[in-house]
């Protein structure tokens, strides 16, 4: 285990933020920027492209700042220890609420299309075993998991969705810039809120192998991201119409119903669509349940962080079994959202500015 | 004693891990073929008919005479009236030992009676519940769907492989509406309720799928005949292949023309006050027979007579689209050549204005039909 000495590497930070931010989320996106600006939706996803990339800017510059620091760490000298702490308890229930969140999404997806009479319940908790066999080995582990995942979720998820392409009418994407100035901004603020699973850069700071690269790191999984977005509004736009995107829950696992594999091949690709979806909710959960824990034990300065998983295990199930319906499970993930907007926006630009301010630095920087 | 440990973990890993819920064996399940939709004497219930292929008869071998069990039909028919598809799926539940399953569900068939009364609720569950087939055809029937229900095919064993195949045969016929329940739905989201729908009509031995439904506002509300729904076809560039009979020139008989692709275009001409639109479709085909011996001259390579069967192919097309749009202007007053859809698309500011009360301004849109026939071969008579 002498190689295991928790940094992550360029790529393993690439494919652990992206992952994070790919969840089943992905799935209602379509959805979503259809309600808020019809056929300019794919515009909303770039608007938001830019504001996710100042954002990323934000941490990014903050991890530069105080190289090798915690979150809390350099927070409680610019802020102060007791506005550290809070913010240190907001983050720890933010992240158990975006796990709780991302796990129950993935039970939901499952119900709808793969297992409709296995419980739930049954569903969080295999998805939760599995998550915290690998996160208590570490964030190297984790890391390392994304990046191997990373091909064999990327790859299928284009090739899938490039089989529906002979379906595709782009006269949809028709008219362009129709809608008002003013929806446009709103839309994609909400469009933004897609991206959510950024703020673990606040934690993943002092694990970056190479710290000084961090720019071209988040630029890199910011853009594929986006491009992934892009792609799957496009698409499933020209494939299943504007209006009907708006219809169907999630949108984007629609239309894998409609496609069939060239040549009759494969007639259905539920199964594969599905196993893909698992893929991705299980990196997303890993790292929202990892960052969690990371949280704790920076706040508690113990000497191991692997009881915090222990200890936000029952947490997390009981706020992911929480919602009675699919709407309230909606209206949490809204909730999650704007949460993780006020701690991965908000309170990183206040401590950048503050420290900007008052010139504090980090030791090496 | 560790080791003890170890082995127990992995075991309760094994017990309790491995396994399918949801698993259901294969013979316990009914495939449905084909579902069928007709009124019912109650108020606001519907009858619903289940056509299901029954594995062991179809395993019976062809033509092996009256090997087949009782009766030795390959498919039973279930009948049950019902509030809704998943009523009925529920009611069945009592008289049934086995699942209903519908993701192989080949085509849905819904009477004019049904259709006439209101399709939203009665076509809500496919699109609500995934486990219905979205690649399964949709037709409205005319007569009863029970009689569809009860064609025997004389040339296929399975009704609902006999009755999916036809709508797959895009390239032989433009006569007909090709569409899944996804498009369908598509159509119906996208323009508001209306759409055109296959027609199916039951003759005994076989069933027809020329023509199509006219659905306006999620209600029937008439029928296109094979000619008028070539004509929409054309028009909305969907044509792929089929045949156009045309009077051969100097009347000394017919010419029959097959098609093979069309590209269709649409432009918008003048805005105001009523909007005038540009269509144009360029077809390419073959003759596949003429009253006239040869086609063209020999010596001189002339293509005079090629000329002017391309400009009576042409003509004849035009009076079908050009029927087809009457049709749909005058008597239904519903927009289902997607001009609605080209104005949204390509003049938002436009559609702005129209969107209000286009049903009363489409009737009076006036199209100007323009097609270009280009015949690519003449067989290989001269």
């Amino acid at each position: 285990m002498l190689t295991n000495n928790d940094l992550i590497t360029v790529p393993q930070a690439v494919a652990l933020i992206i992952m994070t931010v790919l969840e089943v989320g992905l799935l209602s996106l379509p959805r979503e920027v259809a309600t808020y600006a019809e056929s300019d939706g794919w515009i909303l996803v770039i608007i938001a492209w830019l504001l996710a990339f100042i954002c990323s800017l934000v941490l990014s510059t903050l991890i530069r700042r105080f190289p090798g620091e915690t979150f809390i760490e350099y927070s409680q000298k610019v802020i102060g220890k007791f506005l550290a702490f809070a913010i240190g308890v907001i983050l720890i229930i933010h992240f158990v609420l975006a796990t709780a969140v991302v796990i129950r999404t993935f039970a939901e997806v499952t119900n709808a299309f793969m297992l409709p009479n296995t419980p739930r319940e049954f569903i969080i908790i295999a998805q939760m075993l599995l998550t915290i066999y690998l996160i208590r080995h570490g964030i190297e582990p984790t890391a390392r998991i994304a990046e191997i995942l990373f091909p064999l979720l990327l790859v299928p998820i284009f090739a899938m969705y490039m089989i529906a392409l002979p379906k595709a009418d782009f006269t949809e994407l028709l008219p362009v810039f129709n809608t008002p100035i003013k929806t446009m901004a709103v839309g994609s603020l909400y469009t933004m809120l897609n991206f959510f699973g950024l703020e673990i850069l606040l934690i993943l700071g002092p694990y970056l192998k190479r710290p000084d690269k961090i720019y071209w790191t988040m630029f890199v999984s910011v853009g594929v991201i986006a491009l992934i977005f892009l792609f799957i509004v496009i698409i499933t736009f020209s494939v299943l119409g504007v209006q009907p995107a708006k219809q169907f829950i999630w949108p984007g696992m629609t239309i894998i119903r409609m496609i069939t594999a060239p040549g009759r091949v494969f007639e259905r690709l539920d199964a594969l669509a599905m196993a893909l979806w698992t893929i991705a909710s299980f990196t997303a959960s890993n790292s929202m349940y990892l960052a969690g824990a990371l949280t704790c034990f920076h706040l508690t300065k113990a000497r191991e962080f692997k009881f915090f998983i222990t200890i936000l295990f029952p947490w997390i199930y009981f706020l992911a079994s929480l919602p009675p319906s699919i709407i309230a499970t909606e209206k949490l993930r809204h909730i999650v959202r704007w949460g993780s907007v006020s701690v991965g926006i908000a309170v990183p630009v206040i401590v950048l500015l503050l420290s900007i301010i008052m010139k504090k630095k980090g030791e090496t920087a | 004693m560790k080791k003890y440990g170890k082995i127990l973990t992995i075991l309760t890993f094994l017990l309790v891990l491995v396994g399918c819920w949801d698993m259901v064996e294969i013979d316990r399940r009914l495939f449905v073929g084909i579902v069928g939709i007709d009124v019912s004497d109650e108020p606001n219930k519907y009858t619903f008919h289940f056509s299901i292929p029954i594995a062991r008869e179809i395993m019976g071998g062809e033509g092996g005479g009256g090997g087949g069990g009782v009766g030795g039909e390959s498919v039973s028919q279930i009948t049950t009236e019902a509030y809704s598809l998943i009523d009925a799926a529920r009611n069945l539940a009592l008289r049934i030992n086995r699942d209903m399953y519908f993701e192989h569900m080949r085509i849905v068939v819904i009477s004019e009676e049904v259709a006439k009364k209101g399709l939203k609720d009665v076509l809500n569950p496919f699109a609500r519940q995934t486990e219905f087939n979205r690649r399964s055809r949709i037709a409205i029937c005319d007569g009863k769907a029970e009689k569809v229900m009860q064609v025997k095919p004389w040339a296929e064993k399975l009704k609902a492989e006999y009755m999916e195949s036809l709508y797959a045969s895009r390239v032989m016929s433009g006569k007909f509406i090709q569409m899944d329940l996804g498009d369908f739905f598509h159509n119906l989201y996208t323009q508001n309720g209306s759409t055109l729908v296959s027609k199916i009509t039951p003759n005994g031995t076989e069933v027809n799928i020329g023509g199509a439904g006219v659905i306006k506002n999620f209600k029937f509300i008439g029928w296109l005949n094979e000619e008028e729904t070539q004509g929409i076809n054309f028009f909305l560039g969907k044509v792929r292949g089929g045949e156009i009979v045309a009077e051969d020139i100097g009347g000394t008989g017919t010419v029959t023309f097959t098609i093979l692709g069309e590209k269709a275009q649409l432009s918008l001409k003048t805005a105001e006050p009523i909007p005038e639109f540009d269509f144009k479709a360029y077809v390419t085909g073959d003759i596949a027979s003429t009253s006239h011996a040869v086609t063209y001259d020999h010596d001189k390579l002339g293509t005079k007579y090629i000329e002017e069967l391309e400009k009576v192919i042409s003509e004849e097309i035009k009076a079908q689209i050009l029927k087809g749009i009457k049709r749909l202007q005058e008597d239904y007053r519903v927009d289902l050549l997607k001009l609605n859809e080209h104005l949204k698309k390509y003049r938002p500011d436009l559609w702005k204005i129209y969107e209000e009360d286009w049903e009363d301004i489409f009737p009076q849109v006036s199209i100007e039909v323009d097609v270009k026939t280009s015949i690519k071969n003449v067989g290989i008579l001269r």
